[in-house]
């Protein structure tokens, strides 16, 4: 999706993609105008027994999650060692950033008074809700975050001094994100905890914090999988020989840890039934769709990333990274949607409406569009000459 | 002492002087570090 | 400062610690409540469904103007919910025989230990002195956590409002309550299914009346005990779960359900960095005696090349003074030879 420029300057041509894209963004900004003048009744489906839909369930739930390639992979590199992940951090801290600026935007789109956000922290806190917790959080991940991928818009510009400063707080950062993603990520978890009388019990454990945390260390990892491959099929042309080189290692490597992790998932999930005693549920009709769920797009991609990563098979494994997403996006659906009232009456229960499907679109669009622009102009895919590993 | 009446007032006293206590220990484990490593010659 | 005085302080400050009086710890206590908090109890077996509690609800808090009227008993025909336009609704059920309705009034429970409040991360929810639980609109950011967190799915969002939504939710008559008077529903019930009163009064009222008419009511008093226990309690000539009512709630409370993983959060704060610092610290290590490692290779091997670059070069130059000196004595015996054949020659 990069712009053609030539010699005369940009010359922009239309293509079906960029209608399409045009007509989500048209799209987008209309649904939004509506969201803040009619208010969410007029945009959404929201009711009185399912308060949050889509915009919670997919830009936040699978945003937050599937963002977590940023503190997954500077983890790796800054505090494990592993060198030669290195090229991958920018891209994953960038998608990262983007990712969380993006949940953030589609919470203005779903609280019902969006300039009041600050009010936990600035005005009066309720500590005692998980929500506070992830609010917190989240914020200051946020900061973090940018002061991480800053470094590269400062190489864009020049600002070495300012670039220097922010490069020796790599390793405080990096920690303090891994901190704060741990928190946050099973905090959103946590969220549910307080309603074992709404959430099916194949979904509702007291293990319900590690889970979410556990489950977005695979996201993350799947995530740098799949857009290594992608941005290696549209954007290859701005990697630098580091980058190319290295990217087959990094699906590998990341699809070893990706199985263990999901073998450890796997069993945190199986412990929570035992420890409930929730057997009996396996055999109904929501129980179909857990094993579905947990056989399908946990299981099946802990074996394929492990049968991918003995082979060395990197075709395999980004199919399996891209199954293994799925799963933590059926996983956030199911706590949040599916699962959630499932006790209530098939028609008390929640659909979302077609404008609410506009602005997830419209927000992924966003941050799809946002990442290109910034990697097709600044140091991620590639290194910056003047700045080359000190 | 507090009079407490309800586990949820507890709570949020407690959880919001554990959150202060939290920044606190961010900020205190960064200093040790950096007093810790302030002397470690660059290879 | 002198060692000995810092070291009397820190002793004072550890004396001190102990000697507090130990403040309420959360792992067992058990928390009473407020003091003679109120509650309403009602009585299923006296309601008729007349509607009445509802329309006082709506005079005394100025609620919109419905679409039917509280007269038209035609609305108990489907089932209703608090919504954004009533805090408390009626509903009719035949638990039993056809056309024998039971009736039963939802609205908030206000429980001991409020959902509500315990997930509210802006704090907009107290459990007064009173014993209500009230909203605060003018802090509430409209996350809807409390929807969620609602065990009995009460309040109401009003979600046609574009600029300030908020939450619609029975309020006890908060202010009413103070002033002494009754909840606006309990002054307007006709046939005193509502009774407003302390809450240990009220559940001792309901003990009685179970023990006085056992065949009209259940043996069970619903919110005693239920989430925690509520301040809204419910007597019924049939079972609970017929009128709506959810029976497979559990008695422990929201912030009970939340406050075990709550307390593990500053663990992460407090472990976190000292274990990641730690693997940074002997990965670096690692690393640091690696190349450290190979250097003394690299230097080892430097050296062991020009030692034998060393032996090399003596063994040439042996060679080639060797051979120096195989050339001169050649030479010596050359010029020796050539000496005794001159002076052979002058010989002859």
């Amino acid at each position: 999706m990069s712009h053609e420029t030539t010699a005369a300057g940009k010359r922009f041509q239309i293509t079906p993609v960029r209608l399409l894209v045009g007509g989500i963004l048209l799209l987008g900004l209309i649904v939004t105008f509506l969201r803040f003048t009619q208010g969410l009744g007029a945009v959404t489906n929201l009711d009185h027994n399912t308060p949050w839909g889509l915009w919670i369930t997919f830009d936040l739930l699978c945003g937050v999650a599937l963002a977590a390639g940023g503190f997954v992979t500077s983890a790796a590199v800054y505090i494990f060692g592993l060198n030669k992940y290195h090229s991958a951090v920018r891209p994953a801290v960038l998608t990262g950033f983007l990712g969380y600026a993006l949940v953030v935007l589609a919470l203005t789109y779903d609280v019902g008074i969006p300039w009041r956000l600050p009010y936990p922290f600035l005005v009066q806190p309720g500590p005692s809700s998980f929500l506070f917790e992830v609010g917190l959080c989240v914020a200051l991940y946020l900061t973090v975050l940018f002061l991480e991928i800053s470094p590269a818009g400062l190489e864009w510009l020049g600002k070495s001094r300012l670039r220097k400063i922010v490069v020796k707080m790599t390793l405080v950062l990096t920690i303090l994100g891994v901190v704060l993603s741990t928190l946050h990520q099973s905090s959103l978890g946590g969220l549910y905890l307080i309603v074992p009388s709404k959430l099916h019990p194949l979904w509702y454990s007291s293990y319900l914090p590690l889970e979410f945390f556990v489950s977005s260390i695979v996201a993350g990892l799947s995530m740098v999988i799949f857009e290594g491959a992608l941005s290696y099929r549209f954007l290859g042309h701005k990697m630098d020989r580091e980058h190319i080189q290295h990217k087959d290692d990094l699906a590998i490597g990341f699809a070893k840890a990706g199985s263990l992790v999901l073998a450890g998932y796997f069993f945190i999930q199986l412990t929570g039934l035992a420890a409930d005693n929730d057997w009996s549920y396996l055999g109904t009709g929501y129980g179909a769709w857990y094993i579905l769920e947990m056989g399908g797009f946990v299981a099946l991609p802990c074996l394929l990333f492990a049968l991918g990563a003995r082979e060395k098979n990197v075709r395999l494994i980004r199919w399996t990274a891209v199954l293994a997403v799925l799963g933590i996006v059926l996983n956030r659906f199911n706590v949040s949607l599916v699962a959630f009232n499932w006790h209530l009456a098939s028609d008390q229960r929640y659909f979302p409406s077609w404008m609410e499907f506009v602005i997830s679109i419209f927000l992924v669009t966003l941050g799809v569009l946002a990442y290109t622009f910034v990697v097709t102009r600044m140091p991620v895919l590639y290194e910056h000459p003047e700045y080359a590993e000190e | 002492m507090q009079d407490f009446s309800t586990l949820h007032e507890f709570m949020s006293f407690s959880k919001g002087l554990t959150y202060v206590l939290m920044g606190v220990m961010l900020v205190a484990l960064g200093g040790l570090w950096t007093f810790l490593t302030s002397r470690d010659e660059e290879e | 400062m002198h060692r000995r005085k810092f070291l009397g302080l820190l002793g004072a400050a550890g004396a001190g610690t102990v000697a507090h009086n130990p403040a309420v710890a959360g792992t067992h206590a058990v928390f009473p409540g407020p003091a003679r908090q109120k509650g309403v109890l009602f009585d299923a077996t006296r309601c008729i469904g007349c509607r009445q509690c509802e329309q006082g609800c709506f005079e005394v808090n100025g609620l919109p103007q419905p679409e039917r009227p509280f007269d038209d008993l035609s609305v108990l025909d489907s089932k209703r919910r608090p919504d954004a336009q009533a805090y408390t609704v009626v509903n009719k059920y035949f638990p039993g025989k056809k056309d024998q309705p039971v009736y039963i009034k939802t609205q908030c429970n206000h429980c001991l230990e409020p959902a509500c409040a315990s997930s509210c991360f802006v704090a907009a929810y107290t459990k007064t002195r009173q014993g209500a639980v009230v909203y605060d609109p003018s802090v509430c950011v409209g996350c809807r956590y409390c929807m969620i967190a609602c065990p009995f799915e009460i309040p109401a969002y009003t979600y046609e409002q574009a600029v300030t939504p908020r939450i619609m939710k029975c309020t006890m008559c908060a202010p009413r309550i103070a002033e002494g008077k009754l909840p606006g529903c309990v002054q307007a019930c006709p046939k005193e299914a509502l009774t407003f009163g302390p809450r240990d009064e009220l559940l001792h009222m309901a003990r009685e009346r179970i023990r006085q008419s056992p065949d009209r009511y259940i043996d069970h008093i619903y919110g005693e005990h239920e989430m925690g226990g509520t301040s809204w309690l419910y007597l019924s000539g049939v079972p609970f779960q017929k009128l709506g009512l959810r029976t497979d709630l559990g008695t422990t409370s929201a912030p009970k359900l939340t406050s075990g993983a709550l307390a593990a959060v500053p663990m992460v704060t407090a472990l976190w960095p000292i274990l990641l610092g730690g693997v940074y610290f002997i990965t670096k290590r690692k690393d640091l005696l690696a190349s450290r490692a190979k250097k003394e290779a690299v230097a080892s091997a430097l050296e062991k090349a020009q030692e034998e670059h060393r032996a090399e070069l003596k063994k040439v130059r042996e060679k080639a003074e060797k051979e120096k000196q195989a050339a001169i004595d050649k030479e010596i015996q050359k010029a020796r030879e050539q000496a005794a054949s001159e002076q052979n020659k002058e010989d002859s």
